[in-house]
């Protein structure tokens, strides 16, 4: 197909704008990856852009020894994995069965699920809530609450809907019971769906923190986000420095920038492996009939 | 089918539960008030069996112990506090920059612990206004003899613990009284241009503007500013202090002065300063300072503000910079340029800072007022900051702490200063002093020390301080809705003088002082300065203001002289 002269130009403004947009991404990545490479000295009088200046690994080896991370990490990923899982199945559980039509109530147990994405109770009442079931300090607390995600459920239910209904009837023909069908055809037919919602919840798992924050007291279980946060957060308060060895505590830029990385170098290496499922799920849930 | 309705089930189960959970927080609260009252009281006679009590507190956590270390609640020195210090002490981690969240959690749910360690002062005055706090003053009376002690010794800490129902609430320490912020400037810059060191807001503008065009670092480029950012950052406090442009002075005459005092004065040395071109003129994009900071550090700005405090971090990190960036760069503390309205000295240190409180239902008053005068005496503090005599630390023969094995010190004292947040640091005599933490031996911190010193020659004496009434942690807590509206005046504000800074012939002084007068009238200004005004008529003798600061700092070095 022959591309006109103004299709050209379309293209190449098009270029022009996603390459700027992607390297408005890209760049402050890049200056927090060279920071957290540098020496100390060229990070503190501001010579680091875009490439390490002075490289050393100091940041690093700070870090790891310096500060509780490698135990952070490990909360962060047993949070994650757990987390997910437990999610992907209960919101397969849920959304399956929403999405036959057969099911008596369905329109009634999704408005009811719905009016919890709009109505939730406060902090401090959510948080007497967790106390009385007695999950403070326990990751529980985190996975629980949010077991299943209501958009995320709606969206893996018009997946589903989607199916062909000879699909299942076929499937049934054939001998299998519901746990079959579920198994067997409906589950490996949406896998783009599958792999988008474990991934938007294994973000969500990774990235928690207010949650962490107030339902975890025990410092040995924070994850990475609540820890770095902290690190970050630690360069200005005007209080402390009535008292001089506050300001020693105040964690140096690039062993900021060195947790930074550290923190999103696991999400960053999934991406790419669900990449492939992930814009077609998307846009699974998006489009119906 | 029965797996949903049991799901349903437990989804109205649990919103059932939490109904009720709402109704029992109401009716605890009602429980908290009167046994607030009942605690107050003193729990039977201090002569029965000494019996070794237990209770909980907070300790910040930062994210900084060491890996292997344990955690911050349960390591090294919280096992030296329960097996050295008078009680069992169960701590809960508090995150330093969320600590607000966390309390607010805590108490709700009436887990809190006995004794909150808080440096905010808004969130101590939260607290007491939500009835949280056990008042101490009997306890005191009563249980306690370090604190007594220190409570005689310096009457102020008494004065600043009070709330406003005329009960003390609060214990903290007491800091040695130095400057907060120091105004540079690179004296080789004025040799080299041969220039005298400005004294007024004329002369200063005139310096500035020689450090910019004149090319002082002699590299051909005129890539230099006389000057730090106008907005953000380090630099901008300079024109407050010099002013005294604050929205809350105290006149000669002992009465507040509300409102955008002497603002106009120092926008208009702010605007000649952008005129002449003696800043970065992209200073509104500088969001926190960073680039100014820079900009200094790697020798392009002549003059400069910043809060060097102790100059002991500022030692190890910025002036460490410098002299390898710029090794030829020379500092020099001056004092604030006169101006229009006076000449005036930058903020100091804050002497008496409260840093605990007690929660109202904590069981055992008598066992935590032991435990706070554990943490008042000296020697506990040292443990704190300089670790155990002999494993980490060594007296030298003057008495002086010195540091055994630097890695080992960073590996397991380092981080346990948040331990420490009752040390009176001067109790320990000479060695307690600022000046005698620096390590000499060490180029970047002699230069530290010396500049320390010009600090304090510069700054500690009798001309007012340029930050209003008082310390911002002295200041009282509006009360929500008038606090809202203030912060919002003042932003307002704000943004017209910056509009005036940088409007030119567009948008002249005379318009904008118009502007903020308007601003000030409809944004509640009469409302929060009678308010203020109310507050003052009330409290005026229980606050702690500058000229008492002063005081603290006099009594303070006479008992160094006498040592």
């Amino acid at each position: 197909m022959r591309v006109s002269r103004g299709e050209k130009i379309f293209y190449f403004i098009n270029y022009i704008v996603l390459t700027l947009i992607a390297l408005s991404c890209i760049l402050p990545l890049l200056n927090v990856a060279s920071l957290s490479l540098s020496g100390a000295a060229a990070v503190a009088s501001g010579r680091v852009s875009i490439w390490p200046v002075d490289f050393s690994f100091f940041s690093y080896s700070s870090l790891f020894k310096g500060t509780p991370i490698i135990r952070a990490f490990f909360n962060s990923l047993q949070i994650t994995l757990i987390g997910t899982a437990l999610s992907m199945i209960t919101t397969i559980m849920a959304a399956y069965p929403l999405s036959r039509r057969q099911f008596y109530a369905r329109r009634f147990f999704t408005m009811a699920m719905v009016f919890t994405m709009i109505f939730n109770g406060g902090l401090i009442p959510t948080y007497l809530v967790i106390q009385s079931l007695g999950l403070v300090n326990s990751y529980a607390a985190l996975w629980l609450p949010a077991l299943v995600s209501t958009y995320n459920m709606l969206l893996m239910r018009s997946a589903f809907e989607q199916l062909p209904r000879e699909v299942d009837e076929a499937a049934k023909i054939d001998g299998c019971g519901e746990l079959g069908v579920l198994f067997r055809v409906v589950l490996p037919l949406s896998k783009p769906m599958l792999a988008t919602l474990a991934l938007f919840y294994g973000v969500g798992f990774w990235n928690s923190f207010m949650s962490v924050l107030i339902y975890i007291n025990d410092t040995a279980k924070f994850n990475m986000t609540v820890l770095v946060q902290n690190m970050i957060r630690s360069t200005s308060m005007i209080q402390d420095f009535s008292d001089p060895t506050m300001l020693a505590n105040i964690t140096p830029e690039g062993i900021r920038s060195a947790a930074v990385i550290v923190m999103i170098i696991p999400i960053l290496a999934v991406y790419p492996l669900l990449q492939k499922y992930f814009v077609k799920g998307v846009m699974l849930g998006s489009i119906k009939g | 089918m029965s797996r949903l309705e049991s799901k349903w089930l437990k989804v109205a189960l649990a919103a059932g539960l939490s109904a009720s959970l709402l109704v029992g927080c109401a009716t605890n609260d009602g429980k908290q008030g009167n046994g607030n009252q009942n605690q107050s009281t003193p729990k039977e006679s201090a002569s029965t069996v000494e019996k070794r009590g237990k209770i909980s507190s907070t300790i910040y956590d930062r994210g900084n112990v060491p890996n292997g270390m344990g955690t911050i609640e349960d390591n090294m020195w919280t096992k030296w506090i329960n097996e050295n210090g008078p009680a069992d002490v169960k701590f809960t981690a508090i995150p330093r920059w969320e600590s607000q969240s966390k309390l607010n959690v805590l108490l709700a749910s009436g887990s809190a612990p006995d004794i909150i360690f808080e440096f905010g002062t808004g969130i101590r005055n939260q607290l007491f206004d939500q009835k949280q706090l056990m008042p101490l003053d009997d306890l005191i009376e009563q249980h306690s003899v370090e604190y007594k002690a220190l409570l005689e010794k310096y009457p102020q800490l008494k004065q600043v613990g009070i709330k406003s129902d005329g009960k003390l609430y609060e214990v903290g320490r007491i800091n040695e009284v130095y400057p907060l912020v120091s105004l540079f400037i690179r004296e080789d810059w004025l040799e080299k241009l041969n220039l005298e060191v400005p004294t007024t807001e004329e002369e200063l503008l005139a310096v500035a503007k020689a450090f910019t065009e004149q090319d002082p670092d002699g590299n051909g480029v005129k890539d230099t500013y006389g000057l730090g950012g106008l907005k953000f950052g380090d630099t901008p406090g300079l024109f407050r202090y010099m002013f005294n442009a604050n929205w809350v002075n105290l006149g000669e005459d002992g009465e507040l002065s509300v409102g955008p005092n002497n603002m106009k004065e120092s926008t208009e040395l702010k605007r000649k300063m952008f005129e002449a071109g003696v800043v970065d003129k992209d200073f509104l994009t500088d969001k926190d300072g960073t680039k100014s900071k820079q900009d200094f550090l790697n020798g392009k700005i002549g003059i400069y503000a910043i809060m060097a405090s102790d100059f002991i971090s500022f030692s190890a990190k910025e002036l460490d910079t410098l002299m390898q960036t710029v090794p030829e760069a020379r500092l020099k503390v001056i004092p604030l340029p006169k101006t229009s309205v006076g000449q005036y000295n930058p903020a100091w240190n804050n002497p008496v800072q409260m840093t605990a409180v007690v929660n109202a239902r904590a069981k055992d008053p008598e066992a935590i007022i032991k435990y706070i005068d554990f943490l008042v005496k000296p020697e506990t503090g040292r443990t704190f900051r300089n670790g155990i005599e002999g494993v980490h630390y060594n007296l030298d023969s003057d008495g002086k702490p010195v540091i055994i094995d630097a890695d080992k010190f960073t590996n397991e004292v380092s981080w346990a200063a948040d331990f420490a947040m009752l040390y009176s640091r001067l109790e320990e005599g000479k060695y307690g002093y600022n000046d005698t933490q620096f390590n000499e031996e060490i180029p970047t911190q002699k230069e530290g020390l010396r500049l320390f010193q010009d600090s304090v020659k510069t700054y500690m004496n009798e001309l007012p301080v340029g930050e209003g009434l008082t310390h911002s942690e002295h200041m009282p807590q509006l009360p929500k809705e008038l606090s809202l509206k203030f912060s919002n005046v003042q932003t307002a504000i704000d943004d017209i003088y910056t509009r005036a800074i940088i409007g030119g012939s567009n948008y002249t002084m005379e318009q904008a002082q118009q502007d903020v007068e308007k601003e000030w009238q409809q944004g509640g200004g009469p409302e929060i300065e009678a308010w203020y005004q109310e507050w003052w008529s009330k409290e005026k003798d229980n606050v702690l203001t500058w000229e008492g600061v002063y005081e603290i700092y006099k009594q303070q070095q006479a008992a160094k002289a006498a040592l």
